[in-house]
């Protein structure tokens, strides 16, 4: 029985000892991450059947477990993923967001001290101290793209470093749980499936730092294994084995580096997948804010230069050149160049050589895009940020080819492009890296504009030109116009004239003694009082198309008709087609027919052409009439213009009859004082200035021969009939100033001798608009496939006439020469500040700048409110976790007591049974 | 709930932490008088804040533009102004000079003399530069002198119509100078008068000159009035002797009105009432090339100097004849009719600079009170209310202070230093 007692406070003493051991154990492992305390079971020792009654045989200790729940480690995992990410993407944020609002580091205030600084040149174009300061800011705004460039490089380098560190971290992490892995199972077995706690702990404590850095699952493998896995299923951790993860460069673009599985020569590129952690919200980071902040910033930097460039080009600064570039020039070759990454997977050679231009500023997106080469040489561009096909088309093997979208232009230049090629395209990544200031002489900047009006101080009339402007200094094809091909000049300038109050011709006025019709002519402009006429077209696709055809005016082998009858232009029918060019390639363009009658006036053709959209056109006709010195000033003599006696009669009291008037000059005697009193004559007709029709008497220049000059505005065929003489010899000449002449004469009273003669026809096309005829080579229009058969109108300035010019009245455009003082395009610049020029024209500069601001400062505020939260929900686990499984002290002195109790009991019924074995042995 | 010791003092650190935390943003608000710091502490008002920050900036920009515009306008009324004077001067000398049956031939050349020195005066006036050193009539070209010449050779603008116009607000812009001529130049005579010049493609060098001309004969003229002349020097060989000869036509016929005239440099040449002087070696015509060409074009209008030329001339020209008599009497007319032109166009443009002021005065009183609007609604959005920030310190820190004192509290309560 003591034998039996002794045994049972052994088992006592035993149970007392582990439990302040492992009550030992949880306070030293206290303050250790990841410890669960743990707790001894202990169980009742079978009992001994000892005659009719069960004795107890003490306890002994089953096993030792930790005491956790498995659901709150997980949940703590998860959450400790979810804040890791968005802490790591709010630390990030939160630092440009500080960069883009900062005084010093951000762009807002700089944009605003260069445009005061442009004001005050605008204020005092003379000055060169306000011009350099000009140049100082412009050389400030540069640093600050540059220098914003250069912290985001540093913010997305401090991201690439930290995908270095975190990729080994995680390596070193999975390695780790592999091989506790390992130990956990041969532990298992070793122990006979005791569990090994302290090694369990320190496998959840791994897996919680991997669940830092990336979010994982966890599933058990059996033999006291768990496998890890990322959360889009990629194996990190199986068993014992564990999976490597590297960093390579992108394929894509080499400037960029993914995290990959390494695997032998052919990694897998995992960068997408992998979300949550640190790593999840730092990549996140980079896709999300960093490459839409570069994008966004770099727009900004290529729209200013590519704006600020084009409106200061098109000035003259006070060397009298037309100003250079003032940024950088967007389309420079090798920045052009540096938009294009190629595939480092695309086949060799590397001989591909692409080039992105900038068509169009105020279109740019800030995305990146892709292109793609197809078998059969198609090529297909992709927007990356939203997957939508931009363009495509086939590569025609002709090099350079190229093809827009999105405001860009891409040029395919050169190389042996084969299916499976890819290109990263980003027009805007770099922009604020390239940005720079080119001007650095003050009397360089172009605050002029290149034009100067000028209205002649011998003019009559109170017509009034305005200042007139550059529009732009490239036609419609993108070349450069004719008027400012040569340096410093208007080539040719040019010379508004009144032919009458209501009609004027613009020449060329290269030579001011002999003004030339322009190319094409501009001739018989309607004026309106009252109004602002605009002189120049302002459609860069605009084109005039002239008649030049065989039977326009008065062409060889017309006859005069005589003795009455039908009097017409001998203009034959015609069928004019006006084509619509389709916006879309291979659409057939839309057609308008029309015909003409035949012998129709000028006129009528041109109304019937204006009744077409997009089409308009201006009739007149002239005729000259020389050689009257033989005319015969008696009856019957009478030149008759569209129904109009010309010559007046008066009733000769003393001869009873009607005889020429005194006044009427004897062309014979003085041709001139004839030609002047017929001018006269026509010009004080009613009927005929009503259908605007007058005369001008003049001189040919070439031959000196007077000559009677007369004009339909309008385009009325003009008909001159002649009444003289037959006896004599009287004729006159009528000409349409190109072909020769006719020859009226005299056939005696009442027989006249008359001709009508046709006008020319000026069509003027908007853009896309084309003229043909059928046949091809029209009678009317002249061979309509000619090269130059439609040619453009667009000169790229414009002008303005306001008033009421008189006949004569002349106006003169010319090269703004020496114009220190002229502010006019320093203004134009100064608006940029505030115009549309970003994001198809709907946000400014700066505006671009606040809502880049804006969206981070929202992004990052969100992130705050969501990191916050996140932080919350972590502590709540945390707290949730170390009140199941972490130690408390008092709990443990408590313990501690309780199996010092114990242990003294279990020692006390030790002595008990030696008291009871002694007294037992001296009671013999 | 069973709490582990971890968690006493992870509670501990966490709440110190987040006290600190808004302690230090308190200060911040309060060291630097805003109430946003970042954008995202209110990307709202961030963005508003912007925006206003950039109004103030360009209201201030307009301002100063005002105030450049306010300078240059004041010095072009000064001196328009003093022009009036000399103008008003002028018109008494000629009041006074109209007494043609009085006064001898010794008061005319007093009278001239002092025409003389106002004409001086006058040019002077006409060629006013400002600070910069621009000469504020010449439009754009303001870098050399506008009006040119002197008795001999008349007087010619050399500037162009340009107008310098300054920003004042976001679509507005103002006037800020005149050219010359429109109000010097530009004014209707009396008399139709004539400009001259050389065809800028001629092809002498150094290139020939023609004199500003004048009219001779007034009724001759005014006959022909108003055609322009082109004089075309013409092939050597036109004439015999060879030698340089020139043709005049009429420039919109081409009609011919003196041919194959032989040419002595400098001579006088008169044709229509009219008399002019080219001086240098014209060009001659070629079978390719015409020669030089000048251009006679009518006018209506005479600039003030010519004016005052003409009619000191004229008195100087006085003998005490009865033609001089006549023309003088003829000039002082036409004179009185010319400087009352001239003053009433001075004094419009003076109207026009009265307008620009008013539109000014009152474009910065717009100014002045967007200003005060937006700088009270920028600092509603980003000042920091002081009161608040105050309240909220003292909150925080006493949140602070009781965080930490709990926890000294809290920690000292441990089963251990009871054992």
């Amino acid at each position: 029985m003591t034998n039996n007692l002794l045994g049972v406070s052994v088992t006592g003493l035993r149970v007392a000892q582990s439990n302040l051991s492992v009550t030992g154990h949880n306070i030293a492992n206290a303050d250790v991450d990841g410890y669960s305390r743990q707790s001894v079971n202990s169980q009742t020792n079978p009992a001994t059947l000892t005659g009719r009654v069960y004795l107890g045989n003490g306890v002994n200790v089953t096993t030792i477990e930790r005491v956790v729940n498995q659901f709150v480690i997980e949940q703590l995992r998860i959450d400790t993923s979810l804040f890791n990410d968005l802490d790591a993407y709010n630390d990030n944020i939160s630092q440009l967001d500080r960069l883009l609002s900062d005084s010093s580091t951000g762009l807002a205030g700089s944009l605003e001290t260069f445009f005061a600084a442009m004001q005050n040149g605008a204020d005092d174009p003379t000055s060169i101290p306000a011009r350099q300061l000009i140049v100082g800011e412009a050389e400030n705004i540069a640093d600050k793209f540059n220098t914003l460039y250069e912290r985001l490089e540093a913010v997305n380098e401090g991201v690439d470093s930290f995908v270095d560190s975190a990729v080994s971290q995680v390596n070193a992490l999975t390695g780790n749980i592999a091989q506790l892995n390992q130990r956990i199972s041969d532990a298992m077995g070793a122990g006979g499936g005791a569990s090994p706690n302290d090694l369990l702990d320190q496998r959840d404590e791994a897996i919680r730092q991997l669940a830092e850095l990336v979010a994982i699952q966890t599933y058990d493998q059996g033999f006291g294994q768990v496998n890890v896995v990322l959360n889009s299923g990629q194996n990190l951790v199986v068993g014992t084995e564990s999976r490597l993860l590297g960093v390579a460069t992108s394929a894509e673009d080499a400037t960029r580096r993914d995290i990959v599985f390494a695997n032998g020569d052919n990694d897998i590129v995992i960068t997408n997948r992998i979300a949550g952690g640190q790593l999840g919200g730092l990549l996140r980071f980079r896709n999300d804010v960093v490459d839409q902040t570069y994008n966004e910033l770099g727009r900004i930097a290529v729209v200013m230069a590519d704006t600020f460039n084009a409106v200061h080009q098109r000035g003259v600064n006070l060397n009298n050149e037309f100003g250079r570039e003032f940024f950088y020039a967007v389309n420079d070759p090798l920045v052009a160049r540096s938009r294009v990454i190629a595939n480092s997977d695309n086949a060799a050679p590397a001989d591909r050589l692409l080039a992105l231009n900038i068509a169009d500023s105020q279109q740019l997106t800030a995305h990146d895009y892709e292109v793609v080469v197809e078998a059969g040489g198609l090529f297909r561009i992709r927007d990356l940020d939203n997957g939508e096909e931009v363009a495509s088309g086939v590569l025609n093997g002709v090099l350079p080819q190229t093809v827009d979208f999105d405001g860009l232009q891409l040029v395919f230049e050169a190389g042996s492009f084969q299916a499976g090629d890819a290109f990263k395209l980003i027009p805007t990544r770099s922009g604020a890296r390239d940005f720079s200031a080119e001007i650095i002489d003050a009397s360089s900047i172009a605050f002029g504009s290149p034009l100067v009006t000028d209205a002649s101080i011998g003019n009559i009339g109170s017509g009034v030109i305005g200042p007139g402007e550059v529009l732009s200094l490239e036609g419609a094809d993108g070349n450069p116009l004719p008027l400012f091909a040569v340096a410093g000049q208007i080539n040719p300038p040019m010379m508004v004239r009144f032919t009458s109050p209501t009609t004027y011709d613009i020449l060329d006025n290269t030579d001011p003694g002999n003004p030339v019709d322009l190319v094409p002519p501009t001739r018989n402009q309607l004026f309106v009082v009252g109004a602002t006429n605009d002189l120049f077209p302002t459609d860069p696709g605009e084109t005039l198309v002239r008649t030049n055809g065989d039977l326009i005016g008065l062409p060889a082998g017309r006859a005069p008709v005589v003795g009455g009858g039908a009097l017409n232009n001998a203009y034959p029918a015609e069928a004019i087609t006006i084509s619509r060019a389709s916006a879309q390639a291979g659409v057939a363009p839309v057609t308008t027919n029309l015909f003409t009658d035949i012998n129709a006036s000028a006129r009528q053709t041109a109304s019937q052409l204006n009744n077409i959209e997009g089409v308009s056109a201006s009739a007149s006709t002239y005729v000259e009439i020389s050689d009257l010195q033989s005319l015969t000033r008696t009856s019957p003599l009478q030149i008759n213009l569209n129904g109009e006696d010309l010559i007046e009669y008066e009733f000769d009291a003393g001869a009873g009859t009607f005889v020429v008037a005194s006044q009427v000059p004897d062309p014979a005697a003085d041709e001139d004082a004839f030609n002047d009193y017929l001018a006269e004559r026509i010009n004080n007709n009613a009927n005929l200035t009503a259908s605007r029709i007058y005369a001008v008497a003049a001189v040919d220049a070439a031959t000196g021969i007077a000559e009677l000059r007369i004009y339909s505005s309008e385009g009325d065929d003009l008909q001159v009939s002649l009444e003289a003489d037959a006896a004599g010899p009287d004729s006159l000449n009528i000409g349409d100033g190109t072909n020769p002449a006719v020859a009226l004469t005299g056939n005696g009273a009442g027989i006249t001798s008359a001709i009508a003669v046709g006008g020319n026809i000026d069509v003027r096309l908007a853009d896309g608009l084309s003229l043909s005829t059928f046949p091809p080579n029209s009678l009317l229009f002249g061979d309509t496939g000619a090269a130059n058969f439609a040619q453009s109108t667009y000169l790229g300035i414009q002008a303005a006439i306001q008033g009421v010019p008189a006949t004569g009245d002349t106006f003169t455009l010319g090269f703004n020469r020496d114009a220190a003082s002229d502010n006019r395009n320093a203004l134009a610049l100064s608006n940029l500040q505030n115009s549309g020029t970003v994001d198809g024209g709907a946000t400014s500069y700066a505006e671009s700048y606040s809502a880049l601001v804006e969206t981070i400062g929202i992004d990052t505020a969100a992130s705050k409110t969501n990191r916050d939260a996140s932080d919350r929900v972590l502590q709540e686990v945390t707290k949730l976790r170390d009140s199941v499984s972490a130690v408390n002290l008092d709990e443990e002195a408590a313990n501690l007591i309780k199996y010092e109790q114990m242990f003294s009991a279990s020692a006390q019924v030790i002595s008990v049974a030696r008291d009871l074995f002694d007294r037992l042995i001296s009671s013999f | 709930m069973r709490i582990s010791s971890n968690q006493i003092f992870n509670i501990a650190n966490n709440s110190i932490a987040d006290a600190n935390t808004a302690i230090s943003k308190t200060q911040e608000q309060m060291s630097t008088g805003r109430r946003v710091l970042t954008p995202s502490d209110d990307p709202v008002a961030s963005t508003k804040i912007l925006s206003i920050t950039k109004d103030l900036a360009d209201i201030q920009q307009f301002r100063r533009n005002i105030d450049a515009a306010q300078n240059n306008l004041v010095l072009e009324e000064s001196i328009l102004n003093a022009v009036n004077n000399v103008i008003q001067r002028m018109q008494e000398l000629a009041v006074q000079a109209g007494n043609t049956a009085i006064l001898s031939e010794n008061d005319y050349a007093a009278l001239a003399s002092e025409v003389d020195t106002r004409l001086d005066e006058l040019i002077n006036l006409l060629n006013s530069q400002n600070a910069n050193g621009d000469f504020i009539f010449g439009g754009y070209k303001s870098t050399r002198e506008p009006f040119t010449g002197n008795f001999e050779s008349g007087f010619r603008y050399e500037g162009d119509e340009g107008q310098q116009f300054i920003k004042v607000s976001n679509n507005t812009t103002v006037a800020a100078s005149d050219a010359g001529k429109g109000i010097f130049v530009d004014i209707q005579s009396a008399r139709n008068t004539i400009i001259t010049a050389a065809n800028p493609s001629n092809r002498s060098d150094p290139a020939a000159n023609i004199s500003i001309g004048q009219v001779i004969d007034q009724q001759v003229y005014d006959e022909f009035y108003p055609e322009d002349i082109i004089i075309t020097f013409n092939e050597d060989t036109n004439i015999v002797p060879a030698g340089k000869n020139f043709t005049a036509r009429e420039k919109s016929t081409g009609r011919i009105i003196v041919a194959d005239q032989a040419y002595r440099r400098g001579e006088e040449i008169q044709m229509l009432g009219l008399s002019f002087r080219i001086t240098g070696d014209p060009a001659s015509g070629t079978p390719t090339q015409r020669g030089d060409q000048f251009f006679i074009e009518s006018s209506e209008k005479q600039d003030i100097l010519t004016t005052v030329a003409r009619f000191s001339e004229a008195m100087k020209a006085h003998n005490g004849s009865d033609a001089t008599r006549e023309s003088v009497a003829d000039i002082v007319s036409a004179t009185l009719d010319n400087l009352s032109n001239a003053q009433t166009s001075v004094l419009e443009t003076v109207a026009k600079l009265g307008a620009r002021f008013n539109s000014l005065d009152s474009t910065e009183q717009l100014h002045l009170d967007s200003e005060l609007v937006s700088k009270e609604l920028l600092s509603s959005l980003q000042d920091v209310d002081y009161a608040e920030a105050a309240t909220r310190l003292s909150a925080q820190s006493l949140v602070l202070e009781a965080a930490q004192a709990s926890f000294v509290r809290v920690s000292r309560l441990t089963l251990f230093s009871q054992l």
